[in-house]
């Protein structure tokens, strides 16, 4: 199991505004070991993220996003207290949701 | 023959000793920007030389004001790129619960790199019990 993703989601009038750190290798598939093997591709290929359970961002990434990748988004409509969930699958079916309450 | 044995022993001990070349290295920045900008200075130069090494940077006191969010340098440049940079190649950045409860900081003011401890002087003992090589910048 990956390591949590760290989420802060912040409200500022009629919106919040979240931002993600998330922890994955993301390996592109692209380079070698120093034995000259070719390390496989492992790297995140679904995004979403809900408010309040409704999804409200649906991304596809591929192998060109870097290792711990940074997401930030804005969410119209939501308020402190609301609920916002994030959550990714990786190519090799790895999947990580995590929570946080916007502030 | 004693002699032989010494040897035997002597070539285990070396197999053991190249079996973990793996460096730990806790580095300690306690005092202000100047001592963090030379502190990471010194983490990047580390791994440019020896990538395999498992770095840890205790913060406390006026050390943890880099990682706050928004941090910047004498020269005004932003301290969050160079840090999520050493992130990215593996080094640990730790913040000092104590040093929030005393100079009365929240997590949130934080960037989201840093991890927490509850005590940064006794992680720093942990950490050299445990093996790591000590370096203050």
């Amino acid at each position: 199991m990956a390591d949590p993703m760290r989420i802060r989601a912040q409200a500022a009038g009629d919106k919040a505004t979240v931002r993600v750190l998330m922890s994955h290798e993301m390996e592109t598939g692209q380079r070698k070991d120093s034995a000259g093997k070719t390390i496989p591709a492992w790297f995140i290929q679904e995004v979403s993220a809900a408010h309040n359970g409704k999804t409200v961002l649906t991304a596809e990434w591929g192998p060109s996003v870097a290792k711990n990748p940074f997401m930030q988004f804005n969410v119209k409509g939501a308020k402190a207290g609301d609920k916002i969930s994030v959550s990714w699958v990786d190519n090799k079916g790895d999947k990580r949701t995590d929570e946080a309450t916007v502030s | 023959m004693p002699l032989h044995r010494h040897i035997a022993a002597a070539l285990i001990a070396t197999a053991a000793f190249a079996a973990s070349a793996q460096d730990n290295v806790v580095y300690h920045i306690d005092t202000d920007m100047a001592q963090a900008v030379k502190g990471l200075r010194n983490v990047r130069n580390h791994l440019d030389v020896d990538p395999s090494a498992k770095i840890t940077v205790v913060t406390h006191a006026n050390g943890v004001d880099f990682l706050l969010e928004g941090a910047k340098d004498g020269n005004g440049g932003a301290f969050a790129g160079p840090v999520s940079a050493l992130v990215a190649r593996g080094v640990k950045f730790e913040v000092c619960e104590i040093t929030l409860r005393s100079r009365n900081l929240k997590k949130e003011q934080f960037i989201q790199e840093a991890n927490f401890t509850p005590s940064g002087v006794v992680r720093l003992a942990k950490l050299q019990v445990a093996g790591s090589a000590y370096i203050k910048p």
